[in-house]
């Protein structure tokens, strides 16, 4: 089958997930119910007669959006994942490996406990100093590893990376140790849960994800030609330090804001590119895409699972994503071989 | 050579006799087997429940130190040492050393971290109360620190007159036809989180004649705002303080629009520290919570 020919099928699946997703929940309407609501809100037509207006609310303002930015954040990480471990040639490479992760809930945390709101950005704040904690955690791990090894191999990435990673974890908590108060809601927070999250959540975090998304795209070619290995990208006319620089830019974009805005939620951007190259092969032109639909719809299904499993309670998406994800990645890597 | 050693263990009996006479063995509200030995004339109370228990039995003279939420309570010297009990100081504790250690639900022993172990081997008895599931466990709990502190006849009335005024206020509650239906909020976003059965915040809102939306559930929940949309409360009770303008925050709660209680601005808050600590004075939130809701029938309270 043609790549393309998947990424529409998989896309027509991942809108059946989405509607799935904001018909099933602690109580549930009907799918049919879910699609009128759905586009009466969107087109100005009238159609939700005989529905009840507590349903349209449980739809248009709990489900929807919380679905919607499940779908965002999920395929942003699997993006990012996906273009980390191209550009260090290592499939088990990710955003946290990296520090982008813990960089970004360090920069988080430090917002919660102050409460402090940067001027201009408002309620952008916590996705902004995600996002600069992140970038300022890559900077530091790329610019001391080439300090460190000149030739800046990606071994010498990856284990500066997971290095600065287990830093930064300290001074987080060493951080939780000096505001015990707060230990409850930091803890809750880096769990990772959509809960409660609606339209303002889904707005803070497109600006991100479409300027994180455009970059990631424009540099699909590159990224195939970055798989082969540095010399042979050099040879062949690529600026490998100028591209390499700006991905790390544009995930660390995504994946910011994505864990300032959900708390650190792992294994979607690990799983969600495997299983793209999987289906579609090495082709980034493919595998952006296809790692954005699958990992979005992991994510919903992750909440969707952590939402009901135990309903009315709800369970943290992220211990949902790391109980399905790890048995999963391991029956993808080994059963498949 | 036998003499000096028959006296020396008839010596030995005897000391240990009299110390007997004077050691008390207590089973404390956790089941463990506790011996305090002479007078209690040195406390350390571990969480303000407690705190406050000991102060309405007119003892708060001797607390030798608390935690630091025990400060607000009225009656409690300003000046006493203040020891954090999720990582208590044992040198500190045993420095102060006082006659008994009253540890609460928080401290969990037996589950083989328990934070007192040290202090206990240094010989500070330390008893235990778990968090009770209900306003008879609370009484219960009072009259036991009032019979450890030897004022047992002081317990007894402080309990029955907590008894007597909440089967006044259930008196009322059992006649009201058409029982509201009660959401409480113990903590809002991020995380819900709210009581069902065994707890003494589901009995409160029983006693006062309404209906827990989360009757169905046991002990504390997280619940999805979904499930409080689908369980339409006709009454939300927040337990946050006034400076979080709690009710503010639930009516604009996205989708809450359409919960009853939010249309009919049926909304309330009671005092948090009445509700969250269990000592007599969970009366004062029990009032405040019969008279917010059902206005007219608990005029005289």
């Amino acid at each position: 089958m043609k790549n393309s020919r998947k990424i529409l099928i998989g896309s027509v699946l991942a809108a059946v997930i989405v509607c799935a997703g904001s018909s099933i929940g602690s109580s549930n309407i009907r799918i049919y119910d879910t699609l009128r609501i759905i586009i009466e809100k969107i087109l100005p037509i009238s159609l939700t007669e005989g529905i009840e207006p507590r349903d349209v609310s449980i739809v248009w303002l709990l489900r929807l959006p919380r679905v919607l930015l499940a779908f965002i954040v999920g395929g942003s990480l699997a993006m990012s994942g996906a273009v980390i471990q191209s550009v260090l040639k290592n499939h088990l490479a990710t955003p946290y490996i990296l520090g982008v992760s813990s960089g970004a809930t360090l920069g988080s945390a430090l917002i919660m406990l102050t409460g402090f709101a940067i001027p201009l950005v408002g309620g952008l704040t916590m996705p902004v100093a995600g996002f600069l904690f992140g970038l300022l955690t890559v900077y530091i791990v790329v610019s001391f590893s080439s300090k460190l090894d000149k030739t800046m191999s990606n071994n010498t990435i990856i284990l500066f990376g997971m290095v600065f990673t287990l830093f930064i974890s300290a001074l987080l908590t060493t951080l939780m140790a000096l505001y015990r108060e707060e230990l409850k809601s930091l803890i809750t927070w880096q769990m990772g849960s959509f809960a409660l999250k609606g339209w303002s959540y889904v707005r803070v975090m497109l600006p991100f994800f479409i300027i994180g998304t455009l970059g990631i795209i424009r540099y699909t070619k590159e990224m195939d030609i970055l798989t082969f290995g540095e010399d042979q990208a050099k040879s062949v006319g690529v600026e490998t330090e100028k591209v390499r620089k700006h991905l790390f830019v544009f995930s660390t974009i995504l994946t910011g804001a994505a864990v300032s805005l959900s708390g650190t939620i792992g294994f979607v951007d690990l799983i969600a590119p495997h299983m793209a190259r999987k289906i579609v092969g090495s082709n980034h032109r493919y595998v952006i895409p296809m790692s954005f639909i699958l990992g979005g719809s992991l994510m919903v299904v992750a909440d969707l699972i952590a939402r009901t499993i135990v309903s009315p309670s709800e369970l943290p998406v992220g211990a949902i994503t790391a109980l399905v994800g790890a048995p999963f990645f391991a029956w993808v890597y080994f059963g498949k071989r | 050579m036998t003499k000096p050693l028959v006296l020396c263990i008839l010596a030995t009996l005897l000391l240990s006799g009299c110390s007997q006479k004077t050691a008390r063995l207590l089973t404390d509200r956790g089941g463990n087997t506790v011996s305090v030995s002479g007078q209690i004339n040195k406390i350390i109370s571990t969480a303000p429940s407690s705190t406050e228990i000991i102060v309405d039995l007119g003892l708060a003279d001797k607390l030798v130190a608390i935690d630091k939420y025990s400060l607000d309570i009225e009656g409690v010297k300003q000046d006493l040492p203040l020891i954090d009990f999720f990582f208590p100081d044992a040198e500190a504790i045993i420095g102060i050393n006082p006659d008994i250690i009253i540890s609460n639900g928080h401290n969990n022993l037996g589950a083989g971290d328990d934070p007192f172990k040290l202090i206990r081997e240094a010989g500070i008895p330390v008893v235990y109360i778990p968090l009770s599931s209900g306003i008879d466990g609370i009484c219960r709990d009072i009259e036991f620190v009032a019979d450890m502190l030897n004022v047992s006849e002081r317990g007894r009335e402080l309990s029955l007159s907590m008894k007597t005024q909440i089967a006044e206020i259930a008196a009322v509650g059992r006649t009201i036809e058409n029982k509201k239906t009660v959401y409480f909020e113990i903590s809002p976003p991020p995380e819900l989180v709210t009581i069902g059965q065994n707890t003494y915040l589901h009995e409160m809102i029983t006693v006062i004649g309404c209906v827990n939306i989360f009757a169905d559930q046991i002990g504390v929940i997280f619940p999805s705002a979904e499930a409080i949309l689908e369980r339409n409360p006709d009454v939300i009770i927040t337990g946050l303080p006034e400076r979080y303008t709690p009710s503010e925050e639930i009516k604009n709660r996205e989708g809450f629009e359409h919960i009853t209680a939010v249309r009919n601005n049926a909304i309330y808050r009671v005092d948090t520290n009445s509700a969250s600590r269990p000592s007599a004075r969970i009366l004062f939130a029990l009032k405040q919570m019969a008279k917010a809701v059902y206005p007219d029938k608990y005029e005289k309270f």
